[in-house]
């Protein structure tokens, strides 16, 4: 039964682990804002570069 | 009717016009041939401006998140404020980081409403080189940026959020904020963290609570010693670091002579601590460590739930942030930007078109058109001629204005109306009565007598250690948590709900001070009409549709909104050349010379109207013969009628006006008589607030709602104020709930809501009080054992906080909230 123990000491020490990572992450606002994420995974990317190539061509124009 | 205001921000019935088309960025309804591009068409060319910009930087995801989530583009005033941007020394206070190469700064962005804000915000840097990261907080309206400003300066920056239709909000406010409000928000971070802590104890509390519950014998083995002294190392924190808001709060108000809801709740708690330290210390028992810690865990939840506010609304605003950050000072002939903040008596000030008047000054120019809609609430923009004295807050129209300091911005008579509303609000505040504390003080009193009561029986029958157990025990089990945590949940979800509906509550007092008022105050302009929605209405001799193109044409030139107004409602006629000739007396009329006609338009007198003639309205006067005059209406908002009638059944009602006693007809025709109402035309504000604070001494408890700065001290004055504007992000003066301007009809559902909120704790404390009659018969024959707490008092916690919120989500749904 001895191994309860350590056992129980493991699980305590993972647990406070977490708890201090949830601490760390609360004093950074991490918990701030709680409707903005849920908004912002959303958003696929569309980005295919094009409009570097209208800004080259405009900055091309104005040479 | 005039038809171009419809908006999707006023009620969302923009898309029930049906053939309308809408504008493809905002959902406004397009003009009859709209600006387009390919197949999509716009109501503005702002809007079209703000596509194609997207468009070319393949943005237009934003349109496929939300239909029509644009900001209208029609409304935006000019680039031109922007222009103290450039002064380092000005914008310096705003930031927090600004070095050559990297600058930070959080921008209240009122326009931000939906998740397309977001996606285009967070993408900022597609549209502009120098932009590092764009960051939104959604809940409270805030950008925070980081850019480079050796390659895109502030004003720039600024720039480029209003043409996308984020104009920034940058005024004296934000510039005088101190570091402690830019930071706010940090008490949050310190209740999350406790409900962490609270969270984690609890969780390993019960684990090693358990086997106990199977094998009460455990605790004298090996383990269960191990088990209970992790118990008491995690149940310290618990007590003094989660339940320290309540203990706090408990000893200040018992200092103070006071008993609050939170010293029962204190005693709960430390009588758990103190019996279970002397239960292990002796080995009569377990402890009671595990109901301790959930009590803790759930009362920290439902602070959070009751904390939940809305961020981005801004209840309590002052003046300042009315002015802009710098005025255009005039020194030795060139003008240099100067904060308001440091203006004195003697300077010469540009004010530009819309801009407002920081302080009260004198005019130096011949003539100015000054708007003082904001303050007086005089719809019509009034004429001042050089020499006229001009008090802050009013808004210049038209041509810049040279203006001289008369008085410094601390000393002008806004600031000064201001800041007596001030001394009035702490009166305001002590006669809240809170249903919570006047219960707390007869509860905490017969729980004493209770556990003294049994401590005294079990004394006299001489079983000491039998008295001590239900002596604690009732202190335990009648810790009113079932209570205290039905009323933020019934609250919380209330605002919430309420909220979903455009009404912003300022926090769950407010709620219940709804559910007291018997006296409903009504401001007519702007909050039962609309300001904006004028009908028109032609009194006289029938014109011919030349003569109406003619009035037309006429009307257009003109820069009086009336004008402005008729030219709008006479959209349909053609338009033909311009005037050979123009001649606008301000404050009289205008006079245009067509081929062989001439058209007057203006008051009674400019137009020759007969003596027996002389309302409002505009007047027609064709080729010297006077025609007749367009009547100015004012429509009661969709709704307004039956919430008029249904709201004089349960409540005294009062109609204010600044308008002259003709303005009450529109409020007249709706209701079948006007007794035991009381409807008072030319009020200014002064007056208003007199009327309030009179029915106020006479002990009523007054609902003032109305919008703008002219009902502020009215607001500020009644029991409730409801501060109502068709767009809430403008400036609305303080007040304890902001509404849409749509909410004036909802008016006696909002306060049948809140009633039935308050009804709702009435059921939740009664089922919590039934809880606490099992528990505490068992607790005062000293037959509860901890195990039975530990399951009884979470049950019964969840059981109320089930009911209240359930409850109250069915009422709302019922009103049709």
């Amino acid at each position: 039964m001895p191994v309860l123990i350590i056992l129980m000491a493991c699980s305590l020490l993972v647990a406070a682990g977490f708890l201090i990572a949830f601490i760390v992450s609360a004093r950074h606002g991490q918990f701030d804002d709680t409707a903005g994420p849920a908004v912002r995974m959303l958003e696929d990317s569309t980005f295919t570069g094009k409009h570097i190539l209208n800004q080259k061509n405009k900055a091309h124009a104005g040479n | 009717m005039i038809t171009n205001t419809f908006g999707r921000n006023d009620t969302g019935i923009a898309m029930d016009t049906g053939i309308k088309t809408l504008c493809f960025h905002c959902g406004d309804v397009c003009p009859p041939l709209p600006p387009h591009t390919g197949n999509k068409q716009f109501c503005c060319e702002g809007c079209k401006a703000v596509y194609m910009l997207l468009d070319e930087n393949e943005l237009c995801n934003y349109y496929d998140l939300n239909k029509l989530a644009g900001n209208s583009m029609k409304a935006r005033t000019g680039m031109a404020k922007f222009r103290h941007l450039d002064d380092e020394k000005i914008i310096r206070p705003l930031f927090t980081v600004y070095t050559p190469n990297l600058a930070s700064i959080k921008l209240y962005i009122p326009g931000i409403h939906c998740s397309s804000c977001i996606y285009l915000l967070e993408h900022l840097d597609r549209l502009r080189d120098g932009v590092f990261r764009s960051r939104v907080n959604f809940l409270k309206k805030e950008l925070s940026v980081d850019f480079n400003p050796a390659e895109i300066s502030f004003r720039h920056l600024a720039e480029l959020l209003t043409t996308i239709g984020y104009e920034p909000q940058l005024t004296m406010q934000e510039a005088g904020a101190t570091d402690k409000e830019k930071s706010a928000g940090l008490i949050n971070h310190d209740l999350i963290t406790r409900i962490g802590v609270a969270g984690f104890c609890f969780g390993n509390i019960m684990l090693l609570s358990l086997p106990e519950y199977f094998n009460s014998q455990i605790r004298n083995e090996e383990f269960g010693r191990l088990f209970m002294v992790l118990n008491i190392v995690l149940a310290v924190p618990v007590v003094f670091y989660g339940a320290f808001p309540w203990l706090r709060s408990a000893f200040s108000s018992l200092r103070n002579g006071l008993i609050n809801i939170d010293v029962p709740i204190s005693m709960g708690i430390l009588a758990l601590f103190m019996r279970s330290m002397w239960e292990c210390y002796s080995g009569s028992g377990p402890g009671w460590f595990d109901s301790m810690s959930g009590l803790v865990f759930f009362l920290l939840i439902g602070r959070y739930v009751q904390g939940f506010a809305f961020a981005g609304m801004n209840f309590r605003r002052s003046w300042r942030s009315f002015f802009p950050l710098a005025v255009s000072k005039i020194e030795d002939g060139t003008s240099v930007s100067i904060p308001a903040t440091d203006l004195k008596t003697g300077d010469k000030l540009l004010i530009n078109n819309r801009e407002p008047l920081p302080c009260d000054c004198i005019l130096l120019s011949t003539q100015a058109k000054i708007d003082y809609s904001f303050i007086t609430g005089e719809s019509l923009p009034a004429l001042s001629i050089s020499g006229a004295e001009l008090p802050a807050g009013g808004i210049v129209c038209g041509k810049t204005a040279l203006v001289q300091v008369l008085r410094p911005v601390n000393e002008s008579l806004l600031s000064d109306m201001w800041n007596r509303q001030k001394d009035n609000e702490k009166v305001k505040e002590t006669d809240s009565s809170r249903l919570a504390d006047l219960f707390a003080k007869w509860f905490t009193v017969a729980t004493i007598l209770l556990a003294q009561g049994s401590a005294g029986y079990w004394l006299m029958q001489d079983q000491a250690g039998t008295a001590l157990n239900a002596f604690t025990a009732v202190l335990i089990i009648a810790c009113p948590c079932a209570f205290s945590l039905s009323l933020p949940f019934t609250m919380g979800n209330a605002l919430v709900i309420l909220g979903r509906n455009r009404i912003f509550v300022r926090d769950e007092s407010i709620i219940q001070k709804l559910a007291h008022i018997d006296h409903v105050v009504l401001d007519k302009t702007g909050t039962l009409t609309e300001a904006e929605k004028t009908e028109m209405e032609y009194i006289g001799t029938v014109l011919s549709t030349h003569e109406l193109n003619m009035i037309k044409s006429t009307a257009k030139i003109s820069s009086h909104p009336l004008c402005r107004n008729m030219y709008l409602h006479l959209a349909d006629y053609a338009d033909i050349p311009e005037p050979i000739s123009i001649t606008e007396t301000a404050g009289a009329g205008i006079e245009a010379v067509f081929n062989g006609c001439i058209v007057r338009i203006g008051n009674a007198a400019w137009s020759l109207a007969p003596a027996d003639i002389h309302s409002s309205g505009l007047h027609i006067n064709i080729n010297g013969q006077y025609t007749g005059r367009f009547n100015i209406s004012q429509n009661l908002r969709h709704g307004v009628d039956s919430a008029l009638n249904m709201l004089r059944k349960h409540y005294a009602l009062s109609v204010l006006t600044g308008d002259g006693i003709e303005g009450l007809g529109v409020v007249e025709k709706v209701l079948p008589d006007t007794k035991e109402i009381i409807l008072k035309a030319w009020q200014n504000p002064e007056m208003k607030a007199d009327f309030v604070r009179y029915c106020r001494e006479n002990g009523q408890k007054v609902l003032m709602a109305g919008d703008g700065l002219n009902d502020g001290p009215a607001l500020k004055e009644a029991y409730v104020g409801i501060a109502m504007q068709s767009n809430m992000h403008a400036f609305t003066p303080s007040s304890d709930i902001i509404a849409d301007a749509a909410a004036a009809a909802r008016l006696p559902q909002i306060l049948q809501f809140a009633k039935g909120c308050i009804n709702i704790v009435k059921i939740s404390f009664l089922l919590s009080m039934v809880y606490n009659g099992i528990g505490l018969s068992m607790a005062m024959q000293g037959i509860l054992s901890p195990v039975f707490a530990a399951i009884f008092m979470p049950v019964s916690s969840m059981s109320v906080v089930g009911l209240s919120v359930g409850l109250s989500t069915l009422y709302a749904r019922r009103l049709k909230f």
